[in-house]
């Protein structure tokens, strides 16, 4: 039955300690085990791998931080551990030369900023063609070799100011110029041209050298050094793209050898026994027991204890339902005494969210977008809520039918759509009545199923406020039929009774504080309006949206291309794109808000209307030794 | 020119809608800082978060519903 939860059986393994390797690789074989810390005897000690594995581990994660790598492999079939231990060492070496060519690529770099210095201070000097030694040996003389700052002229004419004689060589380049001038007027030369020039220091060259070839010398070594540099960072930038799956999987393997080696940590230990305990199901404890005693060779014992206390929660459902687990589990779990929810969810989760988002064209459009998402995501959460999306849009797309909606319009491309309840203007409070008659369907399930759990564990004084809640909600949908309907059902003298009757019952079942509650059922049933005013408020953005002037802009340009007005059409065709545009973004922005809005507020009516009535969770998760 | 009356009735529905947004929003202004700080606290609470600030929004759709019931029982545009 699908609203229970699977069996449990709290199993106990007692085995010899020169077996626990043996015993903990059968655990991790069978998988669906849920260890729990022994307390039996004193705690147990980490396999003798351990110490190993972790070394390796922190290697190899430390190793995918420096390098980027960002993959998470299934584990899949192990490799024997000698071979993954032998092949992380391997790694370590490959990392360690790594490191030695980081070190050299570290000196190319320090060599290619000397170099480009160097070029630096040769490119002026390129074109001189005085020789470098030149500048050294003259003796009376004293050149120099300006850098212009601005205008030839200007230093041309600073020059000429000068009180000396001066002899100027111009360069090939403009902007360089060389000066001789007598050894005693260095300073004063330099003095007046400063404003307009800048003295270049001489480079220093061997004596067979010219400024030419010493530029040619620098500029093929850094070539050749740019080159060196860029295969050995090409090797380091390989290496990481070739080896990221490498390394990964090492690691995701080594990772569940070490899981597998510190089981242990959980288990109890005698002076020569291990002792286990955890949780399996029930249908499941037999393999579990075969698998041990076959690697033990009988020498163990496998013991079944027939309890629920404590044991985690594995839920049971087919797959159509199963979609919807993901919602129970964000809740919280059931525990042992409880039903399992998510049947209920799955039926009524979909049909308020229709009610709520109605509309033909969402609806199609949610069920699109479910459908794409669906094929996308393989398995895991998106599958789920793609298939939850799917069952939803549907009844969105019911539910449009019935208030007779297409994106905010009444008709789909001119056909006209006949609602059955208008969610505007008169059809407002009808939508009202109706949103409160599925919030009073609704608590009314969640607390008749409230009473039978409480029924079926003994609590039959819980069991009957349940059922009093039960007559007190009767009786105020009586008194909103008497009010806004009276011709329907007009008996105010019953409705008192079931009041004081419920209230009464209530008293003695339960005590003030349910008294004091009363309220708190009447603030949960109004809650459920969220469902009209939400549906309002999606109505009026999606009409806000129509009133975009799209179609009289398309028939503006139809009306200009049947009279052959080309310019009409010219003008028109900008303004019809745009409004297209902002049509598609508008409908897109109400589609979205409309899928989170229907979906966070039915998720609501549930978690806190709903489920108050006869949930309470707090289910110890299923955690599996190893998801199969 | 809108009667007195039906500027009362108006301004009544506005009212009743002001005061549930506002408390609407002073709920999920606090809720929102809460959660912030439970989030830099705790991975994986994104999906809680987004229900709790989605809880006080009761509020303000009961002020919807009284500003209806105002407009659709004492007369004005909401009647017709």
């Amino acid at each position: 039955m699908v609203l229970k939860l699977e069996p449990m059986t709290k199993a106990r393994v007692i085995c010899m300690q020169a077996d626990t390797a043996r015993v903990v690789d059968a655990l991790y074989d069978f998988g669906t085990i849920h260890l729990t810390r022994s307390r039996q005897g004193t705690p147990g000690t980490p396999l003798q791998e351990f110490r190993e594995i972790s070394e390796e581990l922190i290697f190899l994660r430390a190793t995918e931080k420096a390098l980027g790598i960002r993959l998470t492999p299934e584990a899949g079939n192990l490799e024997p551990r000698e071979r993954l231990v032998t092949e992380s060492k391997k790694v370590r070496e490959e990392i360690e030369e790594l490191k030695r060519n980081e070190a050299q690529l570290a000196e190319y770099r320090a060599l290619m900023a000397q170099l480009k210095a160097r070029i630096a201070e040769l490119k002026p000097f390129e074109n001189l063609s005085v020789r470098p030694t030149t500048f050294s040996q003259a003796k009376t003389l004293s050149l120099h070799y300006f850098e212009l700052k601005s205008n030839r002229k200007e230093f041309e004419k600073d020059l000429a100011k000068l009180p000396i004689k001066t002899l100027f060589v111009t360069s090939d380049r403009p902007e360089y110029a060389l000066v001789a001038v007598g050894t005693a007027k260095k300073a004063l030369l330099l003095e007046k041209t400063a404003k307009h020039a800048v003295e270049l220091a001489i480079p220093t060259l061997t004596e067979r050298e010219s400024f030419a070839s010493a530029l040619a010398g620098s500029t093929g070594e850094l070539e050749r050094v740019e080159r060196d540099a860029a295969k050995l960072a090409g090797r380091q930038a390989a290496y990481s793209v070739k080896n990221a799956s490498r390394i990964a999987r090492l690691r995701c393997q080594l990772e569940e050898y070490g899981k597998k080696a510190e089981l242990p940590n959980r288990f109890g230990r005698t002076q020569a026994l291990e002792i286990i305990e955890g949780w399996v199901t029930s249908r499941k404890f037999k393999e579990l027991e075969r698998k041990i005693l076959e690697v033990t060779k009988n020498k163990a014992t496998v013991e079944a204890h027939a309890t629920k206390k404590n044991a985690p929660t594995v839920l049971k459902n087919p797959p159509l339902v199963r979609r919807f687990e993901f919602m129970v589990r964000f809740f919280s779990l059931p525990n042992q005494a409880e039903y399992d929810p998510t049947l209920f969810i799955s039926i009524t989760f979909p049909i308020i969210f229709g009610m709520i988002f109605g509309d033909i064209g969402y609806g199609l459009l949610t069920m699109a977008l479910a459908s794409f998402l669906y094929l996308k995501a393989q398995k895991g959460f998106w599958r789920h809520l793609a298939g939850m999306m799917l069952l939803s849009g549907f009844f969105t797309t019911v539910w449009g039918f019935v208030f007779g909606e297409f994106m905010g319009v009444e008709d789909i491309f001119g056909y006209e759509l006949h609602a059955i309840i208008h969610r505007t203007g008169h059809g407002v409070p009808i939508l009202m009545v109706a949103a409160l008659l599925v919030g009073v369907i609704h608590l009314g399930f969640g607390l008749a199923v409230g009473a039978y759990t409480n029924w079926r564990h003994g609590h039959k004084s819980h069991a009957y406020a349940k059922m009093s809640w039960i007559v007190l909600e009767a009786a105020f949908l009586l008194a909103g039929i008497n009010l806004f309907a009276p011709y329907i059902f007009n008996s105010p003298a019953i409705i008192i009774a079931l009041v004081i009757a419920s209230v009464v019952a209530l008293y003695k079942f339960e005590g003030v504080p349910a008294v004091v509650e009363i309220p708190g059922l009447l603030s949960n049933l109004l809650s459920y309006l969220r469902i009209m005013a939400l549906g309002l408020s999606g109505v009026i953005l999606a009409q806000i949206v129509n009133q975009i002037p799209f179609k009289s802009s398309l028939e503006s340009i139809i009306t200009s291309a049947t009279a052959g007005d080309l310019t009409g059409v010219a003008i028109g065709i900008l303004p019809a794109i745009f409004f297209g545009v902002v049509l598609i973004l508008g409908h897109a922005v109400a589609l979205g808000l409309g899928l989170f809005e229907a979906g966070i507020q039915s998720l609501r009516l549930h978690y806190v209307e709903f489920f108050s009535k006869f949930y309470h969770g707090g289910g110890i998760p299923f955690v599996p030794l190893r998801e199969k | 020119m809108v009667d007195i009356s039906t500027a009362g009735v108006a301004l009544g529905a506005a009212g009743a809608l002001a005061a549930g947004a506002l408390a609407t929003a002073w709920a999920q202004s606090t809720i929102g800082a809460a959660a912030m700080g439970m989030m830099a606290e705790k991975d994986g609470k994104e999906g809680q978060v987004l229900l709790y600030l989605a809880l006080p929004e009761t509020m303000v759709i009961l002020g919807f519903v009284v500003a209806f019931l105002i407009i659709s029982s004492l007369g004005g545009a909401g009647a017709k």
